[in-house]
């Protein structure tokens, strides 16, 4: 009930993220799903000397990929897209706000000052957070897959639904640095910064073939399982043993830190 | 045997190379109120902090109810109200959101009151907390702590903010809740010394993180008064001298003020067996004991 509480209010308070992450998921949902005929009816159209020429190129060749399978479409669009940019962008302004927000604000005395542990106090921050990540992430896939049944476009939805599951896992693994970043900091602008900051870093060896599979960007897109045909369990697994590791450090951090 | 409510055993903060709180060693006893005071940067709010969980120790324990507060359950502070130095309230919150997210936390929560003191102190139930002016902040800021029905209630600064009226309605019902009952205690950081004079039992006087002196309001009252003499000529140096007298401050060539802690009646026989202009008794004040340590 007490924790519940805490959620609520959580909730409340990021209540217009959470609208406008989801207005911006649905139109982009309701809008990739109506364009794919029309785009994928371009590509086939484009004569068969012209396709040779243009797969010379790897962005063409990619292009075309895309429009050949409406899972991969999906995939490219949200998982290899939007989904980690969304993410990303939310992570940086819900953890900044969470923690660093509130001490800013000077709230956090009242926050903790109720008959809670910290521990409790960041459980419910932590649960607040990620439930609203999954309700913005997710929800575009959500939307997605509800309009292609009514428009009778079919997809591996399957694949398409555990890939979320994986950038999710890998999402919340870069919202609880996005926490301890916060935790440390006493203004919400530079948490925000700093946490930008320590995902371009993260993000840094994603740019390499031999590294990226060290990018939590990288992994947040599920490349590897979607295109590669990789395992799923191993890697969700390893991202819930970051995830809880990361956890139990921003535990401590936030249980050892004067407010 | 009195029960302890607050037991702090060499309570140290330091942040950094700084040592905030050096030693603090303080008992406070169910059914008591207890004033904190001491100039600004003395360590009251730290204090605070600590008793509070916000800050953690640097040395020493706290124990709250017997029980140290590390190893304090929810339901032990649920039964702790605090007001902080600054009534940061959740500012997106309406005044009837915040009391009804407040209230969940609970159990022992007065509707009742809540309503009947929102009404007397006249918060707009729908308006925004940002809203509020800093007064009504700190109005509400009370209203929490006290429907809560807390057991011990911590005030740091709680009427700052507050016009003198608002903070006489306040005291007046501090007073009547918890001086009815033998089990409620109050623990209260204020500047307004001589509110209080008027609530206290006991006063605590911190200075530089040290904790200089603990008196109670009735051996102030009682036991310790200022003599204000002026002397026709210079008096002996044994009458200036005698038992008792803690300070003497001299006012022009011949005028003293006697700060006397024990033994009044008879230094002040002697001083009136002396040639003397003026004989006069001060009783003593916190004002008087915050400006002998400060």
């Amino acid at each position: 009930m007490v924790i519940r509480n805490l959620i609520n209010k959580e909730l409340f308070q990021l209540r217009w993220i959470l609208i406008v992450g989801l207005l911006f998921n649905v139109g982009t949902a309701v809008l990739l799903v109506t364009t794919f005929n029309y785009l994928a009816g371009m590509v086939t159209e484009i004569p068969g000397e012209m396709i040779e020429m243009l797969a010379q190129y790897e962005v063409t060749r990619e292009l075309l990929y895309i429009f050949e399978d409406y899972t991969i479409y999906v995939w490219s669009q949200w998982h290899a897209k939007n989904l980690f940019q969304i993410g990303a962008l939310v992570v940086i302004i819900i953890t900044s706000t969470q923690f660093a927000g509130e001490v800013g604000r000077g709230t956090i005395s009242f926050y903790l000052t109720r008959p809670v542990s910290r521990i409790q106090g960041l459980s419910a921050k932590v649960a607040s957070g990620v439930l609203l990540l999954g309700i913005t992430v997710v929800s575009g896939i959500v939307v997605t897959w509800l309009i292609s049944l009514v428009v009778g476009i079919n997809a591996n939805w399957a694949l398409i639904f555990s890939a979320t599951l994986l950038s999710f896992s890998w999402i919340i693994a870069y919202y609880l640095i996005g926490c301890v970043v916060s935790i440390l900091n006493r203004e919400p602008i530079t948490a925000g910064v700093i946490t930008g900051l320590v995902g371009i870093i993260l993000s840094l060896p994603g740019f390499f073939p031999a590294t990226r599979f060290l990018s939590l960007f990288y992994q947040m897109r599920a490349t590897d399982y979607v295109i590669l045909g990789g395992s799923f369990w191993p890697n969700l697994g390893i991202s819930l043993v970051l995830n809880a590791l990361i956890f139990i450090i921003a535990c401590r951090i936030f249980k050892a830190k004067d407010f | 045997m009195q029960k302890l409510c607050l037991n702090l055993k060499k309570v140290e903060k330091r942040f950094g190379e700084k040592n905030v709180l050096n030693g603090v060693t303080m008992d406070l006893f169910a059914g008591e109120i207890m004033g904190l005071i001491g100039p600004n940067g003395a360590g009251k709010t730290t204090l605070i902090k600590l008793i509070m969980g916000l800050l953690n120790l640097s040395g020493g324990s706290i124990y709250l109810f017997s029980r140290e507060r590390g190893q304090l359950t929810s339901t032990d502070w649920s039964k702790i109200g605090y007001v902080s130095d600054e009534p940061n309230l959740y500012d997106f919150m309406t005044v009837d959101q915040i009391i009804s997210f407040n209230s969940v936390f609970f159990p022992q929560w007065n509707s009742e009151k809540c309503c009947e003191l929102k009404k007397r102190f006249q918060l707009p139930q729908h308006e925004p907390v940002k809203n509020l002016s800093r007064g009504m902040k700190a109005q509400l800021a009370l209203i929490l702590a006290l429907c809560q029905e807390p057991q011990l209630l911590i005030l740091d600064e709680p009427f700052d903010g507050l016009d003198p009226l608002r903070r006489i309605e306040f005291l007046n019902i501090i007073l009547d809740e918890f001086t009815s009952s033998e089990d409620r205690t109050v623990f209260i950081s204020s500047h307004y010394l001589e509110e209080l004079e008027r609530i206290c039992d006991r006063v605590a006087f911190i200075h530089e993180g040290e904790l200089k002196r603990v008196v109670k309001m009735e051996q102030l009252r009682v036991e310790e008064k200022t003599i204000r003499v002026v002397f026709q000529k210079q008096p002996p140096q044994s009458l200036l001298s005698m038992p008792g007298i803690k300070d003497i401050k001299k006012e022009g060539q011949t005028g003293y003020l006697l700060t006397v802690e024990n033994n009044f009646n008879e230094i002040y026989q002697a001083c009136g067996a002396f040639p003397h202009y003026v004989l006069e008794i001060y009783h003593r004040s916190i004002e008087d004991m915050f400006h002998d340590y400060s």
